[in-house]
């Protein structure tokens, strides 16, 4: 089966339909997961997390000190994952 | 102790579900410089006209789009100023190749170097150039070719344009040398070339090295004296061991130098020469 190609260049890696709904899912939940965090929780979110940043370099980005960026990084893993975990339980009550 | 909150299991999971695709393969990468050489050796002109004829078609079928309308601008710009760059160039390479091939300091007409600027620089020229010592930057440039030549190939000797800093720094480098090797005789020798000293820290070290000369060389009193013309401070200077060790205990104490040997003899009257330029002799 002839695969879908990028501007003739490369082929794409083979992907069912599958895989890209549930990809598409996925990175809606995240930005909604993300767009619900504070914008100071998300920032550092997506420096570190998203960026691969180190935790100095991203303080360094945000004018923080090491400590004060160690504890919004902290904080803002315990939202993420809070907020990820109401959204499964409400997917839950919705499927039952 | 405290555990560190991260991302849960299932967090990542998400995030990893969610990343892009990733990078192409070095297949992918091969194939599409395959497809882009052809592009590249078109040239980068042909490659910049393209999308301003594209954009300018565009924006003639759809003037009232303010996107359209913006690229037209920039394109528009763009092209104005890679043709005033273009123009600078030339004028600027026209104005070098004429002062360089003009002789003397002739007023040089633009009408006539416009000319020979389409022609590119003969790189020979361009060599001698950058060969020319600092000091003729503030000469006028319009130099023949031949008199350029001459003067980058005779080189000053590199003792001449050496400054008396230098100087005085490679003497006492050599008599360090020497007494490395344990001819203080040699060093001693050396250090009386040194003359008039260039700074105050030239003239201190020159002090040092020949109180611990003397001092090796058995001249014990010669050598306290040196030493007593040091600086006060010469008790935390860095040579404060290397003194003591070589001039230290009692002002009457005879040190016995032995008579220097035959090549020892030999190597205080060659000129010194640093270790890793000496040949390697058996």
């Amino acid at each position: 089966m002839e695969q879908t190609t990028t501007f003739g260049l490369w082929e794409a890696e083979p992907i069912g339909p599958f895989d890209s709904t549930a990809r598409d899912e996925a990175r809606r939940l995240l930005y909604e997961i993300l767009s619900g965090l504070k914008d100071r929780h998300r920032e550092i979110l997506v420096l570190v997390v998203f960026e691969h940043q180190t935790v100095s370099e991203a303080a360094h980005a945000l004018g923080l000190s090491l400590k004060a960026a160690e504890r919004r990084l902290e904080r803002a893993y315990a939202k993420f994952n809070q907020a990820l975990r109401r959204y499964r339980a409400e997917d839950e009550r919705r499927l039952r | 102790m405290k555990r560190r909150a991260s991302l849960d299991i299932e967090a990542v999971r998400l995030i990893e579900q969610a990343s892009p695709e990733p990078p192409p393969s070095e297949e992918a990468c091969r194939r599409m410089s395959r497809h882009l050489a052809p592009l590249f050796a078109a040239g980068a002109g042909s490659l910049s006209l393209e999308p301003s004829v594209e954009v300018s078609e565009a924006a003639s079928r759809s003037s009232a789009t303010g996107l359209w309308r913006w690229q037209k601008l920039t394109s528009a710009v763009w092209g104005k100023l890679t043709l005033g760059m273009l123009t600078t160039a030339l004028m600027a390479g026209a104005f070098w190749l004429g002062s360089v091939t003009s002789q003397g300091a002739r007023p040089a007409a633009p009408a006539v170097l416009a000319a020979p600027a389409l022609a590119p620089a003969p790189p020979p020229v361009r060599l001698e150039l950058f060969r020319v010592e600092p000091e003729s930057a503030t000469e006028p440039v319009s130099r023949s070719r031949p008199a350029l030549a001459a003067r980058a190939s005779v080189a000053k000797p590199r003792s001449a344009t050496r400054s008396r800093h230098a100087d005085g720094l490679a003497i006492l480098g050599d008599v360090e040398l020497a007494l490395r090797r344990k001819e203080p005789r040699a060093a001693l020798a050396r250090l009386d070339e040194l003359g008039k000293p260039a700074s105050a820290q030239i003239e201190h070290l020159a002090r040092v090295l020949r109180a611990i000369a003397l001092c090796d060389a058995g001249r014990l009193d010669e050598g306290r004296r040196w030493i007593g013309r040091l600086s006060p401070e010469r008790e935390s200077s860095v040579f404060a061991a290397r003194l003591e060790a070589a001039c230290g205990g009692s002002p009457g104490e005879a040190r016995v130098v032995p008579e220097p040997t035959e090549r020892q003899a030999e190597a205080a009257s060659r000129p010194l020469t640093p270790p890793y330029k000496q040949s390697a002799s058996p």
